[in-house]
């Protein structure tokens, strides 16, 4: 649902509670949006190149928080582990057998709770 | 005669009914001119009563006000007979109530002429108090008819002198009165004069109007009648909207002046509001505000406005490419950063808001939510999520055919992690921005709906 759709309904229903749907629209469509670039930003580094992990883990702990930088972190050593990474996760092309960011940064997980 | 010298009742009758409807024109007359009569009688009875007696006044007055009006009610049934007679006592009667007020007010007008008014030193007197004793007692049923704020008359003969001051000074040739300054000086000049005003009428009228309306169950609740500093401001505040009506006008083709202008009518009904505790008798929902009969007839031309402003802002903000980088200073350290494009685009909704909050018609509420915040929303939430869809082709072996090497390469490694984190962190603060957002707009249109419901 976009906010154009909520633009139509929501023009009908002034007047009613509803008024509150802009705002749940509103919360939900970001917070999908987030979490679908989570979902690629994980991907990302699961194929990512050995040789450009250490680059993309830095830049990954600036921009993100602790909480989502340590989650991506753990589901991206989970994945690699499990099932070589790239072929449970669908990517095409990954670099499965490389060395993971799991084991590149191994014992390091709980570093920055 | 007739009825003698007829053959039968029947011709009697029929000759009885010249003479009779004549005697009926007659009656007819005879009461008309009675009714004409008693029409002046109550009107130099009246006049006899002032300015000693205004209640005494009143008995007269009441009656002939009665009187139009029971006639006016009666003309229906009639098809409209009397039409002249019906309209004389209406006039009579509306001429006398101003020719009342007018003794009395010129009364009142003279004592304070004689006390030097307006001046913060005069000391009234008991002359002072006599008089506007007199004017409530003349205004009585006015004011228990009123449905709407009403000005109490001593009240409007003590902002006299300043309703003149006012139109000398923003309504003549003055420079004070150019359009270009908006309301930069007669908003200011209305809340000075009456914060200057505003001891003196407690101290010195506020007594009288509180000893007056004592008991009065159906007035002494109001404040417009006990709270003098009410009753000053419901006195002055006709010019000053007067004046505002003038000056829309001459700046509607401006679109930074009608921004600005009904930027400052909303601050000056806070204002009045929240300085004065202004209320205009309503204690319920307060004060409607200058801006609530401005808006009715503007409204659509200042949301048009705004949305201008805001939608060229918001181009702004996307169109140059070095917003779109992470601001890694937006946060501390730990914490998801911002892009540079979603801090302005979030200070853009925020202050939109603050445009709006002080307006209190829910529908004029949800225009600005609905036009312009929804619609940037809508907007940045596609351009954030354009890139997404682009990730999704470039990955599938399919679509990606539709890509050159440029694009793909792009959205591999370093840079392509750069551009989704972007996204990542515009969506995260965005998402923020609603939280934050919902609580504080929601609550507050809900809660002026169920007001306006009521």
């Amino acid at each position: 649902m976009t906010f154009a759709t909520v633009k139509d309904a929501t023009s009908q229903s002034v007047g009613t509670e509803e008024v509150g749907s802009v705002f749940d629209v509103a919360l939900e469509t970001f917070a999908r949006l987030s979490k679908r670039a989570e979902d690629w930003i994980l991907r990302q580094m699961t194929n990512i190149p050995l040789a450009q992990q250490g680059e993309a883990g830095d830049f990954l702990e600036k921009a993100l928080s602790t909480r989502s930088f340590k989650s991506i972190k753990r589901r991206v050593v989970e994945a690699k582990f499990k099932d070589s990474g790239a072929e449970i996760l669908g990517v095409i092309g990954g670099d499965a057998d490389e060395d993971s960011w799991g084991i590149y940064e191994d014992g390091d997980d709980n570093a920055d709770e | 005669m007739a009825v003698t010298s007829s053959d039968s009742a029947e011709q009697a009758t029929q000759r009885m009914k010249g003479p009779m409807e004549k005697l009926r024109k007659v009656e007819l007359a005879r009461s008309y001119v009675e009714l004409v009569k008693d029409v002046g009688e109550l009107q130099k009875s009246a006049r006899d009563h002032l300015p000693a007696d205004p209640k005494g006044a009143l008995v007269p007055y009441t009656r002939l006000k009665e009187l139009a009006m029971l006639l006016a009610e009666l003309q229906d049934p009639t098809e409209g007979a009397a039409v002249h007679l019906v309209s004389h006592v209406q006039r009579s009667a509306d001429q006398l109530w101003l020719e009342m007020r007018k003794i009395m007010t010129d009364e009142f007008e003279a004592v304070l002429q004689k006390s030097n008014w307006p001046s913060t030193e005069v000391d009234p007197t008991k002359e002072w108090d006599d008089c506007l004793g007199k004017l409530l007692d003349l205004q009585g049923p006015e004011l228990t008819d009123a449905r709407s704020p009403i000005i109490l008359l001593p009240m409007e003969v003590l902002a006299k002198t300043f309703v003149q001051q006012f139109r000398y000074h923003f309504f003549s040739d003055k420079p004070t009165n150019s359009p270009q300054q908006l309301g930069d000086y007669f908003f200011e000049w209305f809340i000075g004069t009456v914060g200057k005003w505003e001891d003196f009428l407690r101290e010195n009228i506020g007594p009288v109007l509180a000893s007056h309306f004592r008991g009065n169950v159906l007035l002494a609740g109001t404040s417009l009648f006990i709270d003098p500093v009410a009753a000053f401001i419901t006195a002055l505040l006709p010019v000053l909207k007067e004046k505002v009506d003038s000056l829309l006008p001459q700046i509607c083709k401006e679109p930074q002046n009608l921004s600005k202008f009904i930027d400052q009518l909303l601050t000056f009904d806070q204002k009045i509001r929240e300085r004065f505790l202004y209320d205009a008798g309503n204690p319920e929902y307060g004060w409607k505000g200058l801006t609530w009969d401005v808006l009715d007839i503007w409204f659509d031309k200042w949301l048009a406005v705004e949305k201008d402003f805001a939608w060229k802002r918001y181009k702004e903000i996307i169109d140059n490419p070095d917003t779109r980088l992470i601001d890694f200073e937006s946060a501390d350290a730990g914490k998801t950063k911002a892009t540079f494009a979603s801090l302005q685009i979030k200070d853009l909704i925020i202050n939109i808001t603050k445009q709006y909050k002080r307006v209190r018609r829910f529908r004029y509420k949800m225009s600005f939510l609905i036009d312009i915040q929804a619609t940037i929303l809508d907007d940045y939430m596609k351009d954030l999520e354009d890139p997404l869809f682009t990730f999704d082709q470039i990955y599938n072996p399919v679509t990606r055919m539709g890509y050159n090497k440029d694009s793909i390469e792009k959205s591999r490694g370093i840079n392509g992690l750069d551009r989704l984190c972007r996204i990542y962190c515009s969506a995260e603060h965005l998402t923020t921005l609603c939280k934050e957002w919902s609580n504080d707009a929601v609550s507050t249109t809900i809660t002026l709906f169920s007001h306006q419901l009521t």
